[in-house]
């Protein structure tokens, strides 16, 4: 999209027009393009879009919302998550979007420098809780030094593994790899323990899972994969020779027989299942898989720790949604209400009981950690991640077939000796072009 | 974008363009004032098409071609970046590997759509006991949308529930259900056996009018000369549906460069975007990421890409004599 400062538009009538001509194409599959509502009397109405796969704490915040304010109302509409950005965005183009927005802090920056969401930079001036709530979901919700979002839900990307099989390797089940040269071993000693077994599993058609889980690798080598900020962006996956280190470190486990055989065609369906299934050492993912392995595979023995940095040290995707007011709708000081109280510790709290990481970071590294030792490494992790600030983030990474997921699956399963190099280089030019148009 | 590509061919089955032509000039200067009024009443009269070519077509036309131009984000404000989108397609590999796909897709298709058609036209041109009713089974599927035809194979193919895959395995002609959409090969099989069933009876009429418009005499002396089958095939009836021929594949190879709802339902683009098409690809650009100044240029390029291509074929089919 574009690069550069700008303001935002007051262009209506062209952006009416085609947001009509957008809705008539999209109907087939939308969810429809209503109007807010805005009526006289009786408590206020907010319209609050989110994702299906929030759907497991979403109807409780809002529940609770509604229960403790009787002059606020809030209809929860849950949208499939597939195309959620998607139809959020033709939406509020149209006017025609929700009052109150959840957003995949990934796609917060591109929202947020498009003049669509409200300014609330004064309002949260006056939050007691700013200073403690997570720093990558801030920065995320920041232009141009404008708030434009508060943090919602935290995710973190962590490794897991396997302490029976590790006991089984002849490794420390409490002393998991804090070095590539650990984790390497690591996955070599487990892939001996017999022809099923294998020490590592990635998802290799899968970009999102992989910003989420081989970024940190990148991070944790002292690099990083774009640079500048949102909106004057630039890829550097070409050029930070961490990335093609990290690269070659999962080439090199491919290479060995380290890794599944699924990991080629994963695209991020099977991992926790090959995890559950007992013959798998190690795999790098978030937050749910805690409770789903805890649910489903309740005799797994598991352990988690940081994503491990070459010579030690580690790092973590700090995920999850941020919550904005769209600029659009009648109810800012309703929907301020509802921002308010979603970043309060009692919220936080609650949500973190149906799974997500608490973005509070008294509740994370309070009561959140003291729920296990898997609990604080995510806590942990959460506080200490970073995120990819880009506008173009989707078409750069996660698509299915992003020049970054490209890019991984030539470096890693390539027969060229060279594929790293060329990958690299072919990623590099394939993210420029798209950041050059528009 | 059909509209013109469709126009030429229109116009050139209808009746030798060259004698229309003739008629016009004849009137035109020699008849002066009449002449005039003649021709203003004409313009008058056709004048709400010309409105509606100007509102439907070539408004968005310049809109698209205008927004090309810019960097036009779905939400915020343009931005003029002059020719910055043009000059980023040959660098766009997704686009270079669609529009491979897509002109692969349209090779296969529409020869395949001829044959069929032309075999099918042969076998209902007479009237006999029983050919309205082949006549309608076959063109029936064309007054399908293209989207519930495509919803309807992506049921037939289905690997637990669909149609295909249970015949296949229980005339144990395959072992296991095949997953159809998860590679590129069987995924295109898929969706040209629903497009050849969705469009060859329309194919289908277009030459059976054609065949019906030989004369019977023409066939007749080609039998009295010796001629076997094939030859009268080949040297007699082909020729003769010249017109026909150019129209149904102006037809077909429109419609496959501009291929869309058959591979978003029933592909997706997938495995990965091995079966992505053009149009699927600047549907993705304006919506998916937001890059409407971007997709726009894709579309003029796939306008005149379009246009030459037509071009080409209406001369290379055009009358000679």
């Amino acid at each position: 999209m574009s690069r550069g400062p700008r303001r935002p538009p007051r262009r209506r009538g062209i952006r009416a027009l085609l947001a009509l001509v957008i809705c008539a194409v999209l109907t087939a599959t939308a969810a429809g393009c209503g109007g807010d509502g805005g009526r006289a009397g009786g408590p206020v109405t907010l319209s609050m879009w989110a994702r299906s796969d929030q759907a497991g704490f979403m109807d409780t915040v809002v529940e609770a919302f509604n229960r403790e304010h009787p002059d606020v109302r809030v209809e929860l509409t849950l949208l499939p998550s597939g195309n959620y950005v998607q139809k959020l965005g033709v939406a509020v183009a149209s006017g025609a979007g929700p009052d109150l927005a959840s957003i995949d802090l990934v796609y917060v920056p591109f929202f947020a420098s498009s003049g669509v969401l409200a300014d609330i930079t004064d309002r949260a001036a006056g939050l007691a809780e700013l200073g403690r709530l997570s720093r990558t979901h801030l920065d995320q919700g920041l232009y141009e030094n404008r708030r434009y979002a508060l943090p919602f839900t935290g995710d973190a990307s962590v490794m897991f593994y396997n302490k029976d099989l590790f006991r089984r390797a002849g490794l420390d089940p409490e002393r998991p790899p804090g070095t590539w040269e650990e984790f390497l071993d690591a996955a070599r000693r487990i892939s001996g323990l017999g022809e099923d077994y294998h020490g590592y599993h990635f998802s290799g058609r899968c970009g999102g899972c992989n910003i989420f889980t081989l970024a940190p690798f990148v991070w944790a080598a002292g690099g990083q994969v774009v640079e500048g900020e949102a909106g004057a962006e630039r890829p550097v996956v070409g050029e930070d020779p961490a990335v093609a280190q990290a690269l070659e470190l999962y080439r090199t486990m491919w290479r060995e027989g380290l890794m599944t055989p699924q990991s080629a065609a994963d695209t991020g369906a099977q991992a926790l299942t090959l995890f559950g299934g007992g013959r798998v050492g190690m795999y790098a993912t978030g937050s749910f898989a805690v409770d789903e392995i805890h649910t489903t595979y309740p005799d797994l023995d598991f352990g988690v720790t940081p994503i491990p940095g070459p010579e030690g040290g580690g790092s973590s995707f700090a995920g999850g949604d941020d919550i904005a007011i769209t600029s659009d709708s009648d109810h800012q000081d309703a929907a301020w209400t509802f921002l308010s109280w979603a970043v309060s510790p009692r919220t936080q709290q609650m949500i973190s009981e149906s799974g997500p990481v608490p973005v509070h970071t008294d509740v994370a590294l309070g009561a959140y950690s003291e729920r296990g030792p898997e609990y604080a490494a995510l806590a942990q992790a959460l506080v200490n991640g970073r995120t990819v600030r880009s506008v173009q983030e989707n078409a750069l990474f996660n698509a299915g077939t992003s020049p970054w997921a490209t890019m991984i699956a030539q470096s890693v399963f390539g027969e060229d000796p060279d594929s790293v190099a060329h990958a690299v280089a072919q990623a590099q030019d394939d993210m420029a072009n798209i950041l050059s148009r528009g | 974008m059909t509209a013109i590509s469709q126009g030429p061919g229109a116009a050139g089955v209808g009746r030798p363009r060259r004698a229309r032509r003739g008629a016009w000039a004849r009137g035109g200067p020699a008849r002066g004032g009449l002449a005039r009024r003649r021709s203003l009443t004409g313009l008058l009269l056709i004048s709400p098409a010309l409105l509606l070519v100007a509102v439907f077509f070539l408004a968005p036309l310049c809109l698209t071609v205008w927004m090309s131009l810019h960097t036009w984000p779905l939400l915020g404000s343009p931005e003029w970046t002059g020719l910055d989108n043009y000059l980023a397609i040959p660098g766009d590999r997704t686009f270079r590997n669609a529009l491979d796909y897509t002109v692969l897709y349209t090779v296969i298709i529409t020869p395949l759509l001829l044959v069929t058609g032309l075999g099918l036209a042969y076998l209902v041109r007479d009237r006999r006991r029983g050919v309205g009713l082949f006549r309608t089974v076959w063109f029936l599927p064309y007054v399908f949308g293209f989207a519930s035809a495509a919803y309807l194979f992506l049921w037939l193919f289905d690997s637990s529930v669909g149609f295909v895959d249970r015949v296949l395995v229980d005339l144990h002609l395959s072992d296991a259900p095949v997953q159809w959409m998860n590679a590129a090969d069987s995924a295109t099989t898929a969706v040209l056996a629903m497009v050849v069933w969705k469009v060859v009876g329309f194919q289908m009429l277009l030459l059976m009018a054609g065949l019906q418009s030989i004369p019977d005499e023409v066939n007749e002396a080609a039998l009295m000369d010796g001629s076997g089958r094939w030859s009268t095939l080949l040297r007699i009836t082909l020729p003769l549906l010249r017109r026909h021929i150019a129209l149904v594949l102006v037809f077909s190879v429109s419609g496959s460069m501009l291929a869309f709802e058959q591979f978003y339902i029933m592909t997706g683009g997938g495995p990965g975007n091995e079966t992505l098409t053009v149009v699927q690809w600047i549907y993705n650009s304006s919506f998916a990421n937001f890059q409407l100044g971007y997709g726009s240029a894709l579309s003029v390029l796939l306008l005149a890409l379009l246009m030459a291509i037509n071009g080409v074929q209406l001369y290379l089919l055009r009358e000679r004599d």
